[in-house]
C-alpha cells in the first residue's frame, strides 16, 4: 500500500448566486477602500489516506468530492493535488 | 382518520421530532422515530424526515445525512415520503427530489408565517430557515406543490414545497406541524396532513 | 493588586486572608484558582449580601442554577444571565456563548430548554449589533430552543460597552429535578462534553473588570461556540437524568471545571479529589491551571455512583460525546487537585467560595472619573422585523401565534398542565432616580402582563452595573434591590433567580446602570 495525499477546491458553480461571496464582499468593502471587488466562497479539503495506486488513489478522493464535498447541482469540485507521500 | 403507521427519521441535530410526533397524535396516528444508523426495515405507510440542523449542517445542511443507514434505506416508491425544511434539504442532497436549496437571498434567517398557495388555496404557516432558496435548472411545473405569495427567500418561482408523484415523496420548507393546534392559533398545517394522507 | 496572567488578579487583601486561612503562602497553582473564584463574576463579593434582601418566597430551587415557579406536577425553571464584555471584543461568539450558557444552568436540573429570550443595548451607531444578533440567532435556532422574547434598546452610554442579557426558560417535572447539593462522599466525578482547551481563559475574571484597550489579550478570553455539541449534550443529559443515573449536576461555565468542582463540593457539603491527567484534552500544550480554568464550551461536570458509568457511557457514546472520570467527591471537606502523583492544589472547599468581606460604597455623588458619556434623553427601543426575524420563535410548537406582536412579549403554551405562559422582557435604564425608575418599570410590567389575562407568577434578573468602587454604583444598585423588593412584595411574585454584571464600563465612560429582567406570567385554559 503506498500513502497519498490530496487538496480538493471546492466552489460555487458560475451561474449559482454566491450568497457567501456576496456577503463577504460587503464586509471586505466596508472595511477597506477597494474598487471592483468579486467575492467567492469556496471550501478546501485535506486528505491522507493509503491505496494500492494512483489510479485506484484518484477514484477515491473523486468519489469523496462527488458525494460528500460538493453538491453537482450547484458545487463544482477540482482535485488540486494528489501526490504519493513517502513518510 | 384511519390510524397510519408512521415513521420520522431522527438525526443527531433533529430538531422537530417531538413537533412531528405530536402532530400525528392529533390525527391519531401511530408515529414512532427512526435513528439515523438503522436500516428501515419495517413496513410504513408514511415516513417524515423533520426539521432540525442534522449533523449541525456541517459542510452544507443534509450534506452528511444523505448517506446515513435511514436515508439509504428509505423505501423510494414505495411509501409515502415527506420531508420538511431540513428534510426537504436532505431529500434534495440525497437526489430522491430534483433541485437543491441555497442561503436565503437576504443572506439571514428568517422566522415568520408565509402566507403560500397550496392546492388552489391560500393557507399560512410558519417558516424558519436559513437555507431556503430553492433552485433546479430544470423545474418540472407538474411538481410544484407550495409557493409563497411574497417570495420570501428568493426560491425560483417562489417554490415553497414540491411533490413528486411518481415517487410519492414531498419536500417543502414550511412547517405544518407548527400549525396544527388550536391552542397556537394557526391551524392551516391540518390541511397539509390531510393532503398527505389523501395521497397514501 | 497582584496581577497574574490571561487578566487573572488577586488583591493583597484577598492574598493575607487566604494566607492566614491556610497558615500558608498559596502556591503559584492555587494563586490562579483564587484569582477566578475571588473574581466578582465567581464570587458576587459586591453584591452577595445586597441580594439577600430579595423575596423569594414562592419560588422553587431559588438558590440552584436556575429556581423558578411551580404549575402543578411541574416547574418552569428560569434564568437570566449577562455576557456583556465577551460581545464587546467579539460580539458573535461571546453573544452564541451567552445563550449556550444560561442553557446549560436549566438543562443542569434535568429542564428541557423550552424558551429563550433576550435584552440587548447598543449604542445609536449599532456597532456591534449584527454579530450579537446573528450569534444568538445561530445558537438559538441550531439547538431548537424558540426564542420568544426580545427587546433592543440603543443608548450611546453602551456604545463601547453593549448589554447583552439571556433568558432561558425550562420545563421539569417537580419530582425529577436534579440540585447540586445532593453529593456526598465516595462518588465518582465525570466531565461530559468537548474537551477541554484553551479558550475562554480567564474568562471570569475578564468579567469582572473593564473593557481595556489591548484587545489582542482579551481575545484570548474569548469563549467559542459550538451548538451542534450543546444540542446532542442536551439530548443526552436528559435521556441520562430519566433514567436516574446522576446524582448531582453541575454545569461548566465561568471559571469552568473550578467552579462546578467547588461548587457541588461546598453544597453538598463534602470536598473533591481531581486527577488533571484524567481530563479528556483538545490541546496538548495546555498547562494545568489553564485545565482548570478553561471556559471550554459544551461542557458539564455529573457526580455519579462508580457502577452507574457503563450505563451513562453507553448513551453518551450514543450521542457522540466525549467523557471522562476526572476525580471522585471525599468525605474530607478539602479541595485537593493532582496531576497524576503531583498535588498542586490542597484546599478547604470552603476557602475557594467564601473571599474576604468587601468595603461597599453607598457614596451618591457623581465622581469626576467615570462620567457617564452624553446621551439622548431616553433610551430608543427598536422593533425592527429584521432583527426579530432572524430569531426561530416557534420551533417547540407551544408558541401562541399573535399578529402585529410586540416582541417583548409573548405567550408559550404548557399542555403539561393546560395553561399558557406569559413571557415579558423589560429593562430599566437609569437615568435619575433609581428607585422610582426600577419600581415603576416592575409594575408597569406586570401591568402589561394583565393586560393579555396573565397573572404575574415569578420574575429572574440580569442587573448590569458600572464599577461598584466608584460612586454612585453602589448606591444605584442598593435602590435597585430596594425597589425590586418592594414591587416584587406587592405584586406578591418571587425573584426565583438572577445574575450581577458589574465593571461595564470602557476607557471613554460607563454605562448607565441598567437592570434588566423577564417576567413570567401563568394562564389558565378555559377547557
Amino acid at each position: 500500500m503506498k500513502k497519498f495525499s490530496a487538496k480538493v477546491v471546492v466552489k460555487m458553480k458560475p451561474n449559482i448566486k454566491d450568497v457567501k461571496g456576496l456577503t463577504l464582499k460587503r464586509a471586505v468593502e466596508s472595511f477597506i477602500p477597494i474598487e471592483n471587488l468579486s467575492c467567492n466562497v469556496g471550501g478546501y479539503y485535506f486528505f491522507k489516506f493509503s491505496a494500492n495506486n494512483e489510479i485506484e488513489a484518484l477514484k477515491t478522493v473523486e468519489k469523496i468530492a462527488r458525494e460528500i464535498l460538493s453538491n453537482e447541482v450547484i458545487e463544482t469540485y477540482e482535485i488540486r493535488t494528489l501526490e504519493e507521500i513517502y513518510e | 382518520m384511519n390510524s397510519l403507521k408512521v415513521g420520522i427519521i431522527v438525526f443527531l441535530g433533529t430538531n422537530c421530532e417531538q413537533d412531528t410526533r405530536r402532530a400525528c397524535e392529533f390525527f391519531g396516528w401511530d408515529a414512532e422515530y427512526i435513528r439515523q444508523d438503522d436500516k428501515i426495515e419495517k413496513k410504513y405507510d408514511l415516513i417524515f424526515i423533520p426539521g432540525g440542523f442534522s449533523y449541525g449542517d456541517h459542510i452544507s445542511s443534509g450534506r452528511i445525512a444523505k448517506l446515513s443507514p435511514a436515508v439509504k434505506s428509505l423505501p423510494v416508491g414505495k411509501t409515502m415520503i415527506v420531508g420538511i425544511c431540513n428534510g426537504f434539504q436532505i431529500l434534495c442532497e440525497a437526489k430522491l427530489l430534483s433541485g437543491a436549496l441555497l442561503d436565503n437571498q437576504n443572506i439571514k434567517f428568517i422566522s415568520k408565517v408565509a402566507d403560500l398557495d397550496f392546492c388552489n388555496e391560500q393557507i399560512s404557516l410558519p417558516i424558519a430557515h436559513h437555507q431556503g432558496n430553492y433552485t433546479d435548472d430544470n423545474i418540472d411545473k407538474n411538481q410544484i406543490l407550495m409557493t409563497y405569495q411574497n417570495n420570501e427567500n428568493g426560491s425560483d418561482m417562489s417554490i415553497a414545497g414540491i411533490y413528486d408523484r411518481k415517487n410519492k415523496i414531498i419536500g417543502m420548507m414550511p412547517h405544518p406541524e407548527r400549525a396544527i393546534w388550536d391552542e397556537l392559533g394557526l391551524t392551516d398545517g391540518r390541511k397539509v396532513f390531510e393532503f398527505v394522507k389523501n395521497q397514501i | 493588586m497582584l496581577k497574574t496572567k490571561f487578566n487573572c488578579f488577586i488583591t493583597e487583601n484577598e492574598f493575607e486572608y487566604v494566607k492566614n486561612k491556610l497558615g500558608r503562602e498559596p502556591n503559584d497553582f492555587e494563586l490562579y484558582l483564587f484569582s477566578a473564584a475571588y473574581s466578582e463574576h465567581c464570587s458576587y463579593k459586591h453584591s452577595r449580601e445586597l441580594l439577600k434582601l430579595l423575596p423569594r418566597e414562592g419560588a422553587i430551587f431559588p438558590h440552584e442554577n436556575a429556581g423558578g415557579i411551580e404549575i402543578g406536577e411541574h416547574a418552569i425553571l428560569f434564568k437570566m444571565e449577562s455576557h456583556n464584555h465577551p460581545c464587546a471584543v467579539e460580539p458573535f461568539n461571546g453573544a452564541a456563548t451567552g445563550v449556550g450558557g444560561i442553557i446549560r444552568d436549566v438543562l443542569a436540573m434535568n429542564a428541557r430548554p423550552i424558551a429563550l429570550c433576550n435584552s440587548l443595548k447598543f449604542g445609536t451607531n449599532k456597532k456591534f449589533l449584527n454579530g450579537v444578533v446573528e450569534g444568538i440567532s445561530v445558537y438559538g435556532n441550531s439547538i431548537g430552543t424558540p426564542t420568544v422574547s426580545t427587546e433592543v434598546l440603543l443608548d450611546d452610554c453602551f456604545s463601547e460597552n453593549p448589554l447583552v442579557n439571556v433568558t432561558a426558560i425550562g420545563l421539569a417535572k417537580k419530582s425529577d429535578i436534579l440540585t447540586s447539593n445532593t453529593a456526598k462522599g465516595g462518588l465518582k466525578l465525570v466531565l461530559v462534553g468537548s474537551a477541554t482547551m484553551r479558550d475562554g481563559m480567564g474568562g471570569a475574571a475578564f468579567a469582572s473588570k473593564k473593557l481595556s484597550d489591548e484587545k489582542a489579550e482579551d481575545k484570548i478570553s474569548i469563549q467559542i461556540a459550538n451548538p451542534f455539541e450543546k444540542k446532542k449534550l442536551i439530548e443526552a443529559c436528559l435521556d441520562i437524568f430519566s433514567k436516574k443515573l446522576v446524582v448531582s449536576c453541575q454545569d461548566c461555565g465561568a471559571a469552568g471545571i473550578l467552579s462546578s468542582t467547588s461548587e457541588v463540593a461546598y453544597k453538598s457539603n463534602c470536598g473533591v479529589e481531581i486527577d488533571l491527567s484524567k481530563i479528556h484534552i483538545g490541546d496538548k500544550s495546555i498547562r494545568d491551571f489553564e485545565i482548570m480554568l478553561s471556559e471550554t464550551q459544551e461542557r458539564m461536570l455529573f457526580v455519579v455512583e462508580e457502577e452507574k458509568i457503563p450505563e451513562i457511557a453507553r448513551i453518551l457514546t450514543k450521542f457522540q460525546l466525549e467523557y471522562s472520570i476526572i476525580g471522585e467527591t471525599i468525605q474530607n471537606k478539602k479541595y485537593l487537585v493532582k496531576n497524576g502523583d503531583k498535588i498542586l492544589a490542597d484546599l478547604p472547599t470552603e476557602l475557594l467560595v467564601t473571599p474576604p468581606k468587601v468595603e461597599l460604597n453607598f457614596g451618591g455623588t457623581n465622581n469626576v472619573v467615570g462620567q457617564v458619556c452624553p446621551t439622548y434623553s431616553s433610551p430608543f427601543t427598536l422593533h425592527s422585523s429584521l432583527i426579530y426575524e432572524q430569531y426561530d420563535h416557534t420551533v417547540g410548537a407551544r408558541t401562541q401565534y399573535q399578529p402585529a406582536a410586540n416582541p417583548q412579549f409573548n405567550s408559550l403554551w404548557i399542555w403539561e398542565e393546560n395553561c399558557f405562559l406569559g413571557v415579558y422582557t423589560f429593562s430599566a435604564v437609569i437615568q435619575e432616580r433609581p428607585f422610582e425608575e426600577v419600581y415603576e418599570a416592575i409594575l408597569a410590567a406586570s401591568k402589561s402582563l394583565h393586560k393579555q389575562g396573565f397573572e404575574p407568577a415569578g420574575i429572574t434578573n440580569c442587573l448590569n452595573f458600572a464599577n461598584p468602587e466608584i460612586p454612585p454604583t453602589m448606591h444605584e444598585f442598593k435602590e435597585t434591590i430596594l425597589a425590586i423588593k418592594k414591587a416584587c412584595e406587592e405584586l406578591k411574585i418571587p425573584v426565583c433567580s438572577g445574575n450581577v454584571s458589574f465593571y461595564n464600563e470602557y476607557s471613554g465612560g460607563k454605562i448607565k446602570n441598567t437592570p434588566t429582567f423577564t417576567m413570567l406570567g401563568i394562564k389558565y385554559s378555559k377547557s
